[in-house]
């Protein structure tokens, strides 16, 4: 009986199942033709009157009114195309510029205001290479007016490919006046700033000292403890306000260099004399292992490189425990690359990409008891180096195991 | 013990070296300003000035070529002590005759002491 109840009901119980999943189903056809009608509706009514303008005008229309600066240059290097807002950054009329060799309107300089003609204007480089360019906070441009006025401009230039073949070379551009002037003022703001803290900071550190050094004798434990933190202290925040200021001058293109031939191996040594203390107050030998051949001088400023080695040997330092740091020099390519290795807690895998940035400690647990510093030694230090013709980049790491820093600098050949 | 002409205008700061100063022995005068500076050149007769470049009034270039253009003090010796770090300030003091040229920041009192101890010879 109960079999048989069974086998009844299943099938009634499909059906039902069946039915209503039908149901849906045509529910749903149902509704996605209403979608479709209602798009198309849509889109017959997206122009006026229901008629979609001549598609050669309506892209004509766009790029005449798009708020950037927008100029077509074809194979033959005349002005095809000239909008708007190029006219009004310019000063040229679209009727002017148009039919006109693009190099007789199209003027650029470069950063130091110079004039790049000829090959060296971006669009000739795009037309002759068929590569796009494009500015960056590393390369500037400027753009010269009707009026003779230059103007910042951000841009980049794009070849123009119809049917797989070269067309022309398209221009957009922007006026980036105002945020020049802007970073101006945030950079200025910043090293002002940072000056007059730097002051009071010095005299914090000063006074402490000045009482150690005269009175450290007669005052209790706790008095001179604190003493001595209020002085390191200030000390850290001294070297992180230098740190800063070193950032501004660098990004203002303020930093002067003063470049020399000088002998690197005496630097070196030099700091591996002052270091010496440190690290054999923490037992760690510090090395270092001169190349076979004699190593010629390069061309760098000494100070900057001095600042570079102190915070990869300070940074060394400060992530290792036990072993060595072993600095080696060798020529290579015309540089010398000199390479900086510890025996530390190495650099884990998510830390190395942050690394070089701004700001950036080496984050993760085993690192993190030992962080200290500002986070923007490698950050500057990088810099100095691009600065002076090389590189800086970290070479290997391993997790315990340590790690590998390493910076390049023209070397001097003689003949 | 020397007499040292201490010019800063900053009353935080020169206080600071006048302590550091007097704590070593020596006598110290301090002024505020570039002319204040030269007038108590000649009350003062100081054996060393410590002198900052950027004051009110007269900026510490023009004390220091006021001072050289005395033959008087051609051989006095001029510390310049400021926050002006550029390669450009340098050579311009320099020139104009400082003695030898610190850079503020950094410079503990007592290194700044040992500093004109070895100018005083």
């Amino acid at each position: 009986m109960l079999l048989f109840r069974l086998n009844m009901n299943v099938p009634a119980e499909l059906f039902l199942l069946l039915a209503s999943a039908l149901l849906f189903l045509a529910a749903l056809l149902v509704f996605l033709a209403w979608l479709e009608h209602k798009s198309l509706g849509n889109k017959e009514n997206l122009w006026e009157g229901g008629k979609k303008p001549a598609e050669e005008k309506l892209n004509e229309a766009i790029f005449s009114s798009i708020g950037e600066g927008v100029i077509f240059v074809n194979k033959e290097s005349k002005i095809v195309f000239f909008n708007n807002t190029a006219e009004k950054l310019l000063g040229y009329l679209s009727i002017e510029a148009v039919g006109k060799p693009f190099d007789k309107i199209v003027k650029f300089k470069d950063s130091t205001k110079q004039s790049l003609g000829g090959k060296a204007n971006p669009i000739a480089f795009t037309l002759t290479h068929g590569k796009s360019f494009s500015t960056s906070p590393k390369v500037e441009l400027y753009q010269t007016k009707k009026n003779g006025e230059d103007i910042p401009i951000s841009l980049s230039i794009t070849p123009v490919m119809v049917d797989g073949k070269l067309a022309g070379t398209v221009e957009v551009f922007r006026d980036i006046t105002e945020q020049k002037e802007f970073d101006r003022l945030k950079d200025e703001f910043f090293s002002i700033a940072s000056h007059e803290i730097k002051t009071p900071l010095s005299v914090i550190k000063g006074n402490s000292s000045i009482l150690l050094d005269y009175f450290g004798d007669n005052i209790s434990k706790d008095i001179s403890e604190i003493l001595r933190d209020n002085y390191e202290a200030a000390d850290k925040l001294i070297s992180m306000v230098n740190s800063f200021l070193n950032i501004s001058s660098l990004e203002l293109g303020r930093f002067t260099f003063d470049v020399k031939q000088f002998n690197l191996e005496e630097t070196i040594e030099r700091l591996i004399n002052y270091y010496k203390t440190v690290a054999s107050s923490k037992n760690i030998k510090l090395i270092y292992k001169k190349p076979e051949n004699e190593l010629p001088k390069i061309v760098a400023d000494p100070d900057r490189v001095d600042e570079i080695l102190t915070n990869l040997i300070g940074n060394s330092l400060k992530f290792t425990e036990k072993g060595k740091i072993e600095i080696q020099t060798i020529l290579k390519d015309n540089f010398v690359e000199t390479s900086v290795s510890d025996t530390g807690v190495g650099i884990d895998v998510k830390s190395r990409e942050q690394l070089f940035k701004k700001f950036q400690i080496a984050e993760g647990r085993v690192l993190s008891r030992h962080a200290g510093g500002s986070g923007l030694g490698l950050y500057v230090s990088k810099n100095l180096v691009e600065k002076m013709g090389g590189k800086l980049y970290l070479k290997e790491s391993t997790l315990d195991k340590g790690s590998t820093f390493v910076f390049t600098l023209p070397a001097v050949i003689n003949g | 013990m020397a007499k040292v002409l201490l010019v800063e205008d900053e009353p935080i700061v020169n206080r600071m070296y006048e302590k550091a100063l007097r704590f070593e022995g020596h006598e110290v005068d301090v002024v505020e300003d570039g002319e204040a500076a030269l007038s108590h050149l000649e009350s003062f007769s100081p054996d060393l000035v410590l002198l900052d470049i950027m004051m009110p009034k007269m900026d510490g270039f023009t004390v220091l070529s006021k001072i050289r253009e005395n033959k008087k003090y051609m051989d006095l010796p001029v510390v310049i002590l400021t926050n002006l770090a550029g390669a450009e300030d340098t050579k311009k003091a320099m020139s104009l005759g400082a003695t030898s040229y610190l850079v503020k920041s950094d410079l503990e009192p007592s290194k700044i002491v040992a500093e004109i101890e070895k100018n005083l010879k």
